[in-house]
């Protein structure tokens, strides 16, 4: 209720509505642990009860009457408006004015600054405003050693006419140009002018320069200004300005459709993102159906690589061969020849016991040549994936947030099969951007070979 | 598969097999182990083969062992495993010389093996071997003519015949085929996406 009054403005305790009637007794207090309202509720049930129940509601309680009669305090500073004379510095004939200002009195501030009772020192408020700007001038001397030959087309009384008006406007060159009337001389652009002014000026910041270093950091001296891009900026402005409402229209459609488009390409790299997932899983190989024709299968092998593809350089001998041997040293050759180095071997090595691949066991012909074709499968696919990595990495130094790359970190859950254990589940290929989990999984992998191997190796050592 | 004329290929498997001792097992000698060159079903190796070397780790007693007819076997007992060296010579006509190549000798299963097949015993024996295809490249006319003509002979008995393994190559095809199939999947897959990524490069 009193809320409600604050809000009104009236005055705390709603005198009026109470005036003329005897003061109700004072309500007894609450007991420890009744809020105040609940408390209310039930004092005001109990007055309902003895009969006086309309007014009981709404009259104000004891509580509320509490500081009924006290009037606010007002301890505001007084303002006061005073008749001061002031003088303005922008004008030159020192002429004295006298104008109202608002002063405080008491605890307030004695000027309140910003405001015109903000005068400093019996000038005016406004006249910081009056700013004039510095502009480059040159003399008479300056003019016939360094100017009189820089642009033939203009007079030294048409430079002083431009110089003058320019100091008078603050050098806003529209308003020059737009008010230019020299007798006698041509046509004038903004970009005459701000040629003829900007090129004074660099000469003569240049000439009274101490240094050429100091000349050169002037910003005038630095970026020279540029007629030509001027001239193209207000062409593109002026093109912009004239469309018709039908080119208007084609490239808002033009736009509309570079949209859906990008969408769609949106969801085309979800849907692809999607995909990948699946391609990638560790397990993809048991999703592949068995072929239908086992010898189909043998004899396309047989078709990839002959029956002992040559190494290195020339024609085989005569002679024997083992064959998976032979394989696999081809392989060697195949993998150096594509990037070298022991770790990319490795890593082809790896990718095929991922998909559950060895070194041929069974050598024959079809099994020797369709392994050999893996091996050039994964490493296309390990150079496709390096691209990819290079393009992501260029795209992340933009700023740009790619998403996550196939095949690159995406590693499964782990398997809760016995046989799958023994296998730790890798990286699908060992890829270049490794998170956290591929790293732990490369320790278990080390744990692992460690528990198989370290026995018989100790072995072997003691023995010699 | 029709070889080039005058090219013979003869499958061989080398391998090892090894016999846990159990009780009878001390400090060196936990393991009796055979190394073997051996014709695929019992074939003779011989009509091509004129000897085999077998290159045991140093430690052994004469560690080279050179056997001149089949079965081209050693057996010895030990505890460690290593790599043994394999010298197949082949008779004078074929004009190929001889091969070499090494096979790791076995005699502890892996975790794996284990998981299948439990714990090791001394009844059952770990054979690790291979197939190889021993190609004849060019070879000497008159060798090709004998070996199509002359059929292969039966080996002469082996302690392990009956344990041999056998091979079969369509579960091997099968893996390669189907990580093929993956393989090239992941290759389109990865070629689609550094296309749209190509594309959104481009056009920032």
């Amino acid at each position: 209720m009193s809320d409600a009054k604050d809000i009104l403005g009236i005055p705390r305790g709603g005198t009026a509505s109470t005036k003329g009637k005897k003061p109700r007794e004072p309500a007894a207090k609450p007991p420890k642990g009744v809020s105040r309202e609940v408390w209310q509720i039930t004092q005001d049930r109990q007055s309902a009860l003895d009969g006086n129940d309309a007014l009981a509601a709404i009259a104000p309680s004891a509580i509320a009457l509490h500081g009924l009669k006290d009037k606010r305090k007002i301890t505001a500073r007084t303002v006061t408006w005073q008749w001061m004379p002031f003088r303005n510095s922008a004008r030159s004939d020192g002429l004295q004015l006298k104008h109202w200002v608002k002063r405080a009195v008491g605890g307030a501030q004695p000027t309140l600054m910003g405001t015109n009772g903000g005068d400093v020192g019996g000038d005016y408020a406004f006249a910081k405003y009056n700013k004039k700007i510095e502009m480059f001038k040159y003399t008479t001397e300056e003019y016939e050693r360094l100017l009189r030959h820089l642009d033939e087309s203009w007079s030294k009384e048409e430079t002083d006419y431009l110089f003058e008006q320019l100091e008078r406007f603050d050098l806003r060159f529209i308003i020059v140009v737009d008010r230019w009337s020299f007798e006698g001389g041509p046509n004038r652009t903004v970009e005459d002018l701000k040629v003829r002014y900007y090129s004074i000026a660099k000469v003569l910041i240049e000439a009274r320069a101490e240094s050429p270093e100091e000349a050169a950091a002037h910003q005038i001296v630095k970026m020279p200004f540029n007629a030509q891009h001027e001239l193209d900026r207000k062409v593109a402005l002026n093109t912009l300005l004239n469309r018709t409402n039908g080119e208007m229209k084609e490239e808002a459609e033009i736009l509309s459709k570079v949209k859906e488009i990008e969408k769609r390409r949106r969801a085309e790299n979800q849907a692809l993102l999607q995909k990948a997932v699946s391609v990638f899983s560790t397990s993809r190989t048991h999703m592949v159906q068995n072929p239908v024709s086992i010898d189909d299968v043998r004899a396309e092998f047989e078709q990839l690589a002959p029956e002992l593809p040559v190494k290195g350089s020339g024609a085989l001998k005569p002679g024997a061969y083992l064959r998976g041997q032979h394989f696999v040293t081809v392989a060697n050759e195949q993998a150096n020849a594509a990037q070298g180095g022991a770790r990319f071997a490795k890593r082809i090595d790896q990718s095929l016991e991922d998909l559950g691949v060895t070194n041929p066991v069974m050598s024959t012909h079809a099994v020797c040549a369709g392994w050999l074709k893996l091996r050039e499968e994964t490493i296309e696919l390990l150079r496709v994936r390096k691209q990819l990595v290079t393009v992501y990495e260029r795209l992340l130094a933009k700023g740009k947030t790619p998403g996550y790359i196939p095949g690159m970190a995406d590693v499964e859950p782990k398997k809760t099969s016995a046989a799958e254990k023994a296998v730790p589940v890798r990286v699908a290929s060992s890829g270049e951007i490794k998170r956290e989990d591929s790293s732990t999984l490369t320790l278990k992998r080390k744990t692992q070979d460690a528990v198989g191997g370290r026995v018989q190796k100790a072995q072997k050592m003691t023995r010699r | 598969m029709t070889p080039a004329p005058s090219t013979h290929t003869q499958a061989v498997i080398v391998g090892t097999i090894a016999y846990y001792l159990g009780k009878k097992a001390d400090e060196y000698h936990s393991h009796r182990w055979t190394v073997y060159v051996r014709g695929v079903d019992g074939e003779d190796l011989s009509r091509c083969v004129r000897a085999v070397t077998f290159a045991l780790h140093p430690s052994f007693d004469e560690p080279t062992r050179r056997l001149e007819h089949a079965p081209y076997e050693v057996t010895e007992t030990g505890w460690g495993e290593f790599d043994i060296g394999v010298k197949i010579e082949f008779t004078e006509d074929s004009g190929a010389g001889f091969v070499e190549t090494t096979t790791p000798l076995k005699l502890f299963p892996s975790a794996e093996e284990i998981a299948k097949h439990g714990q090791q015993t001394t009844k059952k024996p770990l054979i690790k071997e291979r197939y190889e295809e021993i190609v004849f490249h060019e070879c000497e006319s008159g060798f090709y003519k004998r070996m199509k003509g002359q059929a292969a002979k039966k080996a002469p008995k082996s302690e392990h015949d009956a344990v041999w393994g056998s091979f079969k190559e369509k579960p091997e095809l099968v893996s390669i085929y189907a990580a093929r199939e993956v393989t090239r999947e992941r290759i389109k897959v990865l070629k689609q996406q550094l296309e749209v990524l190509e594309s959104i490069d481009a056009n920032t």
